[in-house]
């Protein structure tokens, strides 16, 4: 049995569900019945579908010969690069931050004494005194020496400078000049020695001694030797002999 | 270029020049955005799903199935993209396909002589249609291979209507049957 070129159409159109109720009945009803026909109408839907896959199969094939003929795509190296220098970015960030906090802080609380080259091998700070209960009843006084007394100069400035605005005790501003000198404030250190020549609440020679060495670190030798010269105290007059010869050699 | 001039183009010059000009525009930005924004990893899984997206397009185009609108067809191939990659794993079965196995698995249970072979099944087909004389060669080309409608295949073969046309396939079709059966 062939079928005809209608049998072909009512079938194909009742495969894609484009045919009436009365005629998908009918049609159901001969393939049901008619095996022979059944096995035809099998052949043209295998075929029907088969000539679909050919030509999809075929399509996708002459997809992949123009393919062959445009340029190649190569996945965007930017975003990667992009993402990888980011990452880089924050860790570098959480790296800095880390060694900010942890040991530039540390770093800042305990500043070593910056003295300057000339007097580095002259300069020794001044003994903290008055710290003990004894001393002083005080306690802003006592934690401004406690820190002074830890060599923590930089921070005892300060807390010298508020102590003594409090109780106007020059022996805090005596401290306040040895703090800048060790800190390598020299400038400083000499204009508090100045103002605490001739008080008597202070230690004379070793005022002048430090304001010597403030001269002498500002490269004001002329009045660094002056001073040296006329420091007699047992303490201080060997070191202020040394330190005369070599800034003679200066000289 | 827009939906509406693609179908105006596809009913005018069938599926053949226009799929290959569409393969050309949208496949860097397709395989591209399935790269970055669809996860795939390598250019020939996404270049694979655009061509899959390219040939449902075809299909909805040929079946009626896309209204004619002022949308992108890069769009519209996109969200393809967007929906086959989504079922990525559904595609080791190529949905293209998928009809015809269901229909030999149906066919093959009710046949009582035994199992149907697919690849062998569809290499006969191949070689019928490299059988068929004219104006049936012609035909099923335009038809199957060309993607031209009814109504074009009309104006080429010069018949009176598209049910000329039509009419003429399926007993073309009924040919193929025939010939089908004798190269058994």
């Amino acid at each position: 049995m062939e079928l005809t070129p209608k049998d072909i159409e009512r079938l194909e159109n009742y495969w894609q569900n484009n045919v009436s109720e009365m005629d998908k009945l009918a049609l159901e009803k001969r393939l049901a019945t008619d095996a022979e026909f059944r096995q035809e109408a099998d052949k043209i839907h295998l075929l029907t579908e088969g000539l679909a896959v050919v030509r999809k199969r075929q399509q996708r094939a002459r997809f992949e010969t123009l393919d062959a003929t445009l340029p190649e795509i190569k996945p965007s190296a930017s975003m990667r690069w992009l993402k990888f220098l980011l990452a880089a970015l924050v860790l570098t960030i959480a790296a800095f931050s880390v060694w900010f906090f942890m040991f530039k802080k540390e770093e800042k609380r305990f500043v070593k004494p910056k003295i300057s080259e000339p007097i580095a091998a002259y300069f020794e700070p001044y003994p903290a005194l008055g710290i003990t209960m004894g001393e002083t009843t005080n306690e802003r006084r006592k934690d401004a020496m406690i820190v002074y007394a830890q060599k923590e100069y930089a921070s005892a400035i300060p807390l010298l400078n508020d102590s003594f605005k409090e109780t106007q005790d020059s022996m805090l501003l005596f401290y306040v000049g040895i703090a800048h000198l060790a800190v390598g404030e020299s400038g400083e250190a000499q204009s508090v020695f100045e103002q605490l020549q001739n008080t008597t609440s202070v230690p004379q020679e070793a005022t002048q001694w430090y304001l010597a060495l403030s001269y002498t670190a500002t490269k004001q030798y002329d009045k660094a030797t002056e001073l040296l010269k006329n420091n007699k105290s047992e303490k201080y007059k060997d070191k202020a002999q040394k330190l005369l010869e070599e800034i003679s050699k200066k000289e | 270029m827009t939906i509406k001039v693609f179908l105006d183009r596809y009913e005018r010059e069938g599926s053949h020049t226009i799929s290959g000009e569409l393969y050309t525009q949208c496949r860097d930005n397709c395989v591209k955005w399935l790269l970055k924004q669809g996860n795939i990893k390598d250019v020939g899984t996404a270049k694979d799903i655009f061509t899959d997206a390219l040939l449902i397009l075809l299909d909805n185009a040929e079946r009626g199935k896309i209204a004619p609108s002022d949308t992108q067809v890069l769009t519209y191939l996109t969200t393809i993209c967007r929906n086959t990659q989504s079922n990525a794993h559904k595609r080791k079965d190529r949905a293209s396909e998928s009809d015809f196995d269901a229909l030999i698995a149906q066919i093959a249970d009710d046949n009582t002589e035994g199992s149907l072979e697919k690849e062998a099944l569809l290499l006969r087909i191949e070689t019928t249609l490299k059988r068929m004389n004219e104006p049936c060669a012609t035909l099923f080309r335009l038809y199957y291979y060309e993607g031209f409608s009814h109504k074009e295949m009309a104006n080429r073969q010069g018949y009176a209507s598209e049910s000329v046309s039509k009419s003429m396939l399926y007993k073309c079709k009924a040919g193929f049957g025939k010939l089908f059966g004798e190269l058994r």
